[in-house]
């Protein structure tokens, strides 16, 4: 093959390779990994880079508020231990590297920051524009604060159902979104 | 140095030589030895102008290849639309590279090779998109970084390298510091500006030295702290004015057009601080005794040492150009002003510094102008002096009378440079 050719194959296999590479972590959550509920409160920005998406934050991303032990560093990567659960799974604890698998836990890689984790590559769920309106649309009635329901719930009041995201995560913590479901509704891309 | 000379030089020489042939001035043999040495032949010389027309049709053929992928984008299952960026990209680069084989058109080849990692640097995006993977907004621009760096050298494109250049120093470094206040980082940029700068200087390319300069110009400005911000670019400014001093006369376009992109960046800070309301802003916190400790203070650090390094070495192996030494020396010693201002927390300090040294720097483009005859420098050192009268007198807001004779004075400044600099350009050129 001449030298030219070569070069040629090397500039467009290592573009592509990169392209390949960008979702490795939602590609090993995806073949080996086992499938987690989760709690969330989403709302939908735009992406001027991407487009329309569901942004998600957890319920195991708030901590409880008498936690003891050193805060870790801004962008510190912490593991958040998460044990099976009805509706949602729940937070057990913030680990500092990933823990040995345990029947009926999973552990969700997280960054550090701002005082509190964020499962990363769970943050956002890409939607068709009419979809991401629609999820909007359906989280409207849930809209209370940053967490749905808290602060306004009056005992009285029966709380809806939480809106769930399903995930498969893998034991190395990395994460692939599936769905989100509002009620009855589900979405994905 | 290319001994064929500067791509100017030799495009200057290719349309020159068949009158000069005709008018008797050059015999056959000679001319045929002008073009051998200077390689004349060379398809790079063709439609030099023609570049960012082929980029742009490049650029416009590829969005609407994009708006017709996104016509029916979110129906397509997630297989086909990988599939789809894989295959405009690796579309993109074949076409690119069947056009340079044609050897008839490499200017086109140059857009299309360009558009082939523009593409890729969308596909990044869609990847994210397609599989929600999320991260830092910056991350897109490190990735693209480093597979145009990697397609500009493999296919020897220039305009890929720039993108490269802007994307992995000017906007990957850049947001890389800013999310990392206090961190350790600084090495980063000054050794993409470092391999990037090589990689211009080896090439000749004027676009790929100047993207790189203005990145790292950047880089350094997002690097330092709130209080210190204007001091790194600055310093950054003073270096690449320096360049010419030790550049020699072979070097010396490419050490112009450093010197051009350090005068901008110097310039804009300048302009910026030359408020005293900004110098404020910029003087305070740090004081002598504990500015060490203070974010941006590495910043502040590196960037004076690279300063004071092209500033000596240009005094020792200085080579004529007094303008040139004159500049340098002007935007150093503002530097150290300001650097002077913002330790003792003195704002006027800082603001008249900057103002002295626009101020100085308008006055040797003036002069430089008129020495050679450039209209560039003359009529920059005009605007520049312009643009520093107005923003002074704007300034004012109960002396009416002043600011209303500072815009005359701003407009006379601006009749005189028509009539004095025409009549010195003809004047310079008669010498010639």
């Amino acid at each position: 093959m001449p030298r030219e050719r070569l070069r040629l194959a090397a500039a467009i296999g290592l573009q592509l390779l990169i392209l390949a590479l960008v979702p490795w972590r939602q590609l090993l959550a995806s073949w080996r990994g086992q499938e987690v509920t989760l709690a969330t409160a989403p709302f939908d920005p735009i992406d001027v880079l991407t487009g329309a998406y569901v942004r998600l934050a957890y319920d195991v991303e708030r901590l409880p508020p008498d936690r003891s032990g050193p805060e870790p560093e801004q962008g510190a990567i912490v593991y958040l231990v998460v044990e099976r659960a009805e509706p949602a799974w729940r937070l057990v604890r913030v680990a500092e590297a990933p823990p040995p698998p345990a029947p009926d836990h999973a552990v969700l890689r997280a960054e550090w920051r701002y005082g509190g984790p964020h499962v990363l590559g769970a943050g956002r769920l890409y939607l068709p524009a009419e979809k991401a309106a629609a999820a909007e649309t359906a989280m409207q009635p849930l809209r209370g604060g940053g967490v749905v329901w808290r602060g306004f719930e009056t005992p009285a009041a029966p709380r809806p159902p939480p809106p769930l995201v399903d995930l498969r995560v893998d034991e190395a913590g990395n994460v692939h979104l599936l769905r989100l479901r509002i009620g009855a509704q589900v979405f994905s891309d | 140095m290319d001994e064929r000379g500067t791509r100017a030089f030799r495009a200057g020489l290719r349309d020159a030589l068949p009158r000069w042939r005709a008018e008797g001035l050059v015999d056959e043999a000679a001319a045929a030895r002008l073009a051998a040495r200077h390689d004349l032949d060379d398809a790079a010389l063709d439609g030099l102008g023609l570049l960012p027309v082929y980029v742009l049709a490049a650029l416009l053929v590829g969005s609407g290849v994009v708006s017709l992928v996104a016509w029916h984008w979110d129906e397509l299952a997630r297989t086909a639309k990988v599939a789809l960026v894989l295959g405009m990209v690796a579309g993109a680069h074949l076409g690119g590279a069947a056009l340079r084989r044609s050897g008839r058109h490499a200017w086109l080849a140059e857009g299309v090779t360009l558009l082939g990692s523009l593409l890729f640097g969308a596909g990044i995006a869609l990847m994210a998109q397609i599989f929600n993977v999320t991260g830092a907004w910056y991350g897109i621009f490190g990735a693209f970084a480093v597979g145009a760096l990697a397609a500009g050298l493999l296919l020897d494109s220039g305009s890929t390298l720039v993108a490269a250049s802007a994307a992995g120093l000017g906007v990957w470094s850049s947001g890389w510091l800013a999310a990392r206040p206090g961190d350790h980082g600084l090495v980063v940029p000054y050794a993409l500006a470092l391999g990037f700068g090589a990689l211009g200087w080896r090439r000749r390319s004027p676009a790929l030295l100047a993207v790189t300069a203005l990145g790292l110009a950047l880089a350094s400005l997002v690097s330092a702290g709130v209080v210190l911000w204007a001091l790194p670019p600055l310093l950054v400014g003073a270096a690449l004015l320096a360049v010419p001093l030790s550049a020699g006369p072979a070097e010396a376009p490419l050490a112009g057009v450093l010197a051009w992109t350090g005068r901008l960046a110097f310039a804009a800070v300048a302009f910026a601080i030359s408020f005293l309301e900004a110098a404020r802003h910029v003087s305070g916190a740090p004081r002598l005794g504990n500015f060490w400790p203070a974010r941006g203070a590495e910043s502040v650090g590196v960037a004076g040492a690279l300063a004071a390094g092209a500033v000596a070495l240009g005094l020792a192996r200085w080579r004529g150009g007094r303008l040139d030494l004159a500049e340098a020396l002007v935007a150093a010693s503002a530097c150290a002003v300001v650097g002077l201002g913002v330790g003792l927390e003195e704002p006027m300090l800082t603001a008249v510094a900057a103002n002295a040294a626009l101020a100085g720097l308008a006055a040797l483009l003036v002069a430089r102008g008129l020495a050679t005859g450039q209209r560039g420098s003359f009529w920059s050192g005009v605007a520049l002096g312009d643009l520093l009268l107005v923003a002074r007198f704007l300034e004012i807001e109960r002396l009416l009378w002043l600011k209303g004779l500072g815009f005359i004075a701003a407009g006379a400044l601006i009749a005189w440079g028509v009539v004095t600099f025409e009549r010195r350009r003809k004047e310079v050129r008669h010498a010639a």
